[in-house]
């Protein structure tokens, strides 16, 4: 019986181990220089209210772009992202559709999102705001991003990232998208989701 | 029906049919001629689209914001038309030289993105062929054709352009209850270049911008052949020529009307 306790005690103490020394771990390191967005590893989100009785997600899956970071002077940072329209996922293609067509986006016409930068000011070395132009719809508006930094290091394949996460609150109607607001409410929560591998 | 569909309902049969009865009457006990006919479509389609799409700034941005501008021009156009009577090669050449302004006009934020001649041209042929069609027909066939647009893009376009195909038949449906048993009202030259203008417009944004299904959409052409039977078979008896071309132009748009409706069945989630 002592034997097992012991064996017990010892086999959780190994694996107790392994599971902390593998586990997983937010990278802290300098998070400076220009990077190249990764899109297997980056999206734009959104949530819409549906019929004042819940808040739909959507999502765009291919984004490029690139983003700088220097840590001494936040304020000469850049941020450039460019969404096609296309890559609009909702889960029903009926409904990616009405999305992309003359109901709303307007695909065809105009078929990517962008965003730059115009300023970029951190609060500390985690959290700030990042202000820019979207240009939605083919109508270009200022919007301000809250910031979160995630984190910052070295990649298994010796490359090296890092990661932001970014969220505001947009009105479809300042872009022009006027259809149906009754039902489908104004107000877009986006957020951005972007991982980028240093140059 | 919630409130959503009461509000659509309204926007896209109420207000558009109550502002067409009210122009026709208005124009039957003021004047009765044309083209009160051309005036209540233009007037009962605008009031929908404005309920629905909003009004936009010259020049729109998107290409449904230029139809209002196109029902206006051929409107003022073809209300001369009506008034002094233009030569046949002259109607013609105007519908010819109004079809291709609105082909170009709707498709022009494509061009730049490679949108085929060959695409432009049959865009054409398409627009100035209803135009001709629709100055021979206005009896149910165009009600009908413009219903079966309504279902076709709804279902496999875009829930936007199969509103205001909605109003258009709203309005179309109107004007046909108040011309039965007898045409009180006649379309004349504008009335129907304004039905023309509006089809044209929302058929075409259908298929450029929203992907609505091509076949259906083309099914509906064969609604106005039933009333040319009609009118070669009974020449002379005014109510079996109505009966029977309306009876018969529902065939293909309720061909075309399954057909979409399948289509939009089998969308998987």
């Amino acid at each position: 019986m002592k034997k097992a306790l012991l064996s017990l005690a010892a086999a959780l103490a190994f694996y107790g181990g392994l599971a902390n020394g593998d586990g997983y771990k937010v990278q802290k390191d300098n998070p400076s220089g220009t990077f190249q967005i990764d899109p297997v590893h980056s999206v734009v989100q959104f949530w819409i209210g549906h019929l004042g009785v819940s808040e739909f997600p959507g999502r765009f899956d291919a984004i490029s772009g690139s983003f700088t970071f220097d840590a001494a002077h936040p304020s000469s940072d850049k941020v450039l992202v460019e969404v096609p329209m296309e890559s609009l996922d909702t889960n029903f293609d009926k409904r990616n559709k009405d999305l992309l067509g003359p109901d709303f986006f307007n695909a065809r016409q105009f078929p990517k999102m962008t965003f730059t930068s115009t300023s970029v000011k951190m609060k500390n070395a985690d959290e700030g705001e990042l202000s820019g132009n979207l240009t939605l719809h083919g109508v270009t508006k200022p919007v301000t991003f809250s910031l979160r930094h995630v984190g910052a290091g070295p990649d298994p394949w010796g490359g090296y990232r890092s990661g932001y996460v970014a969220e505001t609150v947009i009105h479809r109607s300042d872009f022009g998208m006027n259809y149906m607001l009754n039902g489908i409410a104004d107000a877009v929560k986006v957020q951005l989701n972007i991982e980028g591998k240093r140059q | 029906m919630g409130p959503l569909l009461l509000s659509m309902a309204r926007e896209t049969v109420l207000w558009p049919l109550s502002a067409t009865l009210a122009v026709m009457i208005a124009g039957f006990f003021l004047r009765g001629k044309a083209p009160v006919s051309a005036f209540a479509t233009g007037i009962g389609f605008l009031v929908g689209y404005t309920l629905i799409y909003g009004i936009h700034a010259f020049p729109p941005p998107e290409a449904q914001g230029w139809i209002p501008f196109l029902i206006l021009l051929n409107f003022l156009v073809f209300y001369f038309d009506d008034r002094i009577g233009f030569p046949g090669t002259i109607r013609l050449a105007l519908q010819g030289l109004f079809s291709a302004a609105g082909v170009i006009l709707i498709s022009f934020p494509l061009v730049k993105t490679g949108f085929s001649p060959v695409t432009l041209l049959m865009a054409f042929a398409l627009w100035f062929g209803l135009w001709i069609i629709i100055e021979r027909q206005d009896g149910p066939a165009l009600f009908l054709a413009a219903a079966g647009n309504a279902i076709v893009s709804a279902a496999t376009g875009s829930t936007l352009l199969g509103q205001l195909g909605g109003v258009l038949a709203a309005v179309l449906g109107t004007q046909l209850l108040f011309n039965i048993p007898r045409t009180r009202v006649p379309p004349g030259h504008a009335g129907a270049a304004v039905s023309a203008t509006i089809m044209g417009s929302l058929m075409l944004i259908g298929h450029v911008y929203a992907g609505t299904a091509l076949f259906p959409s083309l099914l509906l052409f064969a609604a106005f052949i039933g009333p040319f039977a009609a009118r070669r078979l009974f020449p002379d008896r005014e109510i079996t020529q109505f009966a029977l071309g309306a009876l018969l132009a529902l065939i293909p748009v309720a061909i075309a009307s399954i057909v979409a409706i399948k289509s939009y069945l089998s969308q998987e989630y």
